[in-house]
């Protein structure tokens, strides 16, 4: 009787190790209050989305400091360009892919000229590209990203209301747009 | 029947053992993947590709977004220097000084990601242009229900809560461990019973 329940017992030990790691693994493929899954389902693509409170798209943890501004790209439609207006505060963008992982990111001083020009296409357009060679991108960091989906978030410091219109204007004048390669124009063609 | 009881009575340990252990590693943000100065945790990893499982699930569970590496990272404390959990019902003094970044903000959260305070009139959080420092630019912030002088972080409630140091453009992102992180020391100055 004693043998069968230690036996039952560590039974329940080994499905539990089991189900822990199930748990686990699945949390990111399923949970609902991923802030990248509710971007994605709620917002259109190629437009930034100003937010002034992270709540209405379930994001958590904000810097109270920082505003936030937001764009969802699918690279299978075209090609997507980043263009923000000139500013003297703090920003800092970062490219995610759809489950919300960093594919690449940058800071008003790691940025060319301290402005953001931001080309983010898929490998496929990447070689188009390098074909090509247009000249608008020489001053633009291009990000080529294996997913096909994701999104760009920018943020902009607001320490106190004195700078809110200097870093909502950067917010809100950020252009998040289909990138088209000058193909139709080169000799080659 | 026998054998149903059998059956039954592992299904009973494994699903709860198993729910119980997983939602313990989520809650208690377990070290795994993290970077750890005195009662401050960051995860540095937690918006790469190489990101772990639990880190991952933690990321998920808590809706936040990660900052990318240019961005800068994000220390997390849910206890005081002796390890007691820390609670909007008594004071905290957080003195030191941060490891090199361009600018800093301390915040208040509850544990669900909410800040405790942000109301227009009062937020939970203060801002690294915005306090005062000692000449050697070390600094204190008194974080307490009741106004404080010099810099104070206002809360309210009595629930417990997490306070979040986020540099922003530092190099400790971008570096193999060359720079000591250097994070302030989070002191208790008393509870209200």
């Amino acid at each position: 009787m004693k043998k069968r329940l230690i036996y039952l017992f560590f039974c329940g030990l080994l499905l539990a190790g089991i189900i822990h790691i199930i748990i686990i693994l699945l949390i990111p493929y399923f949970g609902s209050k991923d802030a990248a899954k509710q971007i994605s389902r709620q917002l259109v693509s190629q437009k930034f989305y100003y937010i002034n409170d992270g709540k209405s798209l379930g994001i958590s943890n904000t810097d109270p400091f920082l505003k936030l501004s937001v764009c969802k790209f699918d690279l299978e439609k075209s090609a997507i360009e980043i263009v923000g207006p000139d500013t003297g505060t703090f920003w800092s963008a970062s490219v995610f892919d759809e489950r919300g992982r960093v594919i690449y990111s940058l800071n008003d001083r790691t940025a060319i000229q301290n402005r953001l020009k931001m080309v983010i296409v898929n490998p496929i357009q990447m070689a188009d590209i390098r074909q090509l060679q247009p000249e608008e991108i020489e001053s633009s960091i291009l990000v080529e990203s294996r997913a096909e989906r994701g999104f760009v978030l920018l943020r902009a410091l607001v320490p106190d209301q004195s700078w809110e219109s200097q870093s909502l204007d950067f917010l809100k004048r950020a252009e998040c747009i289909p990138y088209v390669t000058n193909s139709a124009v080169t000799p080659e063609g | 029947m026998r054998i149903l009881i059998n059956i039954f009575v592992v299904l009973l340990i494994g699903l709860g053992l198993g729910g119980l252990s997983a939602n313990f590693a989520l809650q208690r943000s377990l070290q795994v993947g993290a970077v750890t100065t005195g009662s401050w945790s960051a995860w540095p990893f937690v918006g790469g590709a190489e990101v772990d499982p639990y880190t991952s699930a933690k990321a998920t569970t808590s809706g936040s977004i990660p900052l990318g590496a240019a961005e800068g990272l994000a220390f997390e404390a849910t206890s005081d220097r002796e390890g007691k959990n820390l609670d909007t019902r008594c004071s905290y003094e957080i003195a030191g000084s941060t490891s090199t970044a361009r600018l800093w903000t301390l915040t208040a959260y509850d544990l669900d990601g909410k800040l405790i305070l942000n109301d227009g009139v009062f937020v939970s959080g203060v801002y690294s242009g915005n306090i005062v420092r000692f000449p050697d630019s070390s600094f204190v912030v008194h974080v307490s229900s009741t106004p404080k002088s010099g810099n104070w972080l206002p809360i309210r409630g009595d629930s417990r809560m997490k306070l979040v140091l986020r540099l922003y453009d530092t190099p400790i992102t971008s570096n193999s461990g060359l720079v000591d992180t250097q994070m302030p020391r989070i002191q208790s100055t008393g509870c209200q019973k």
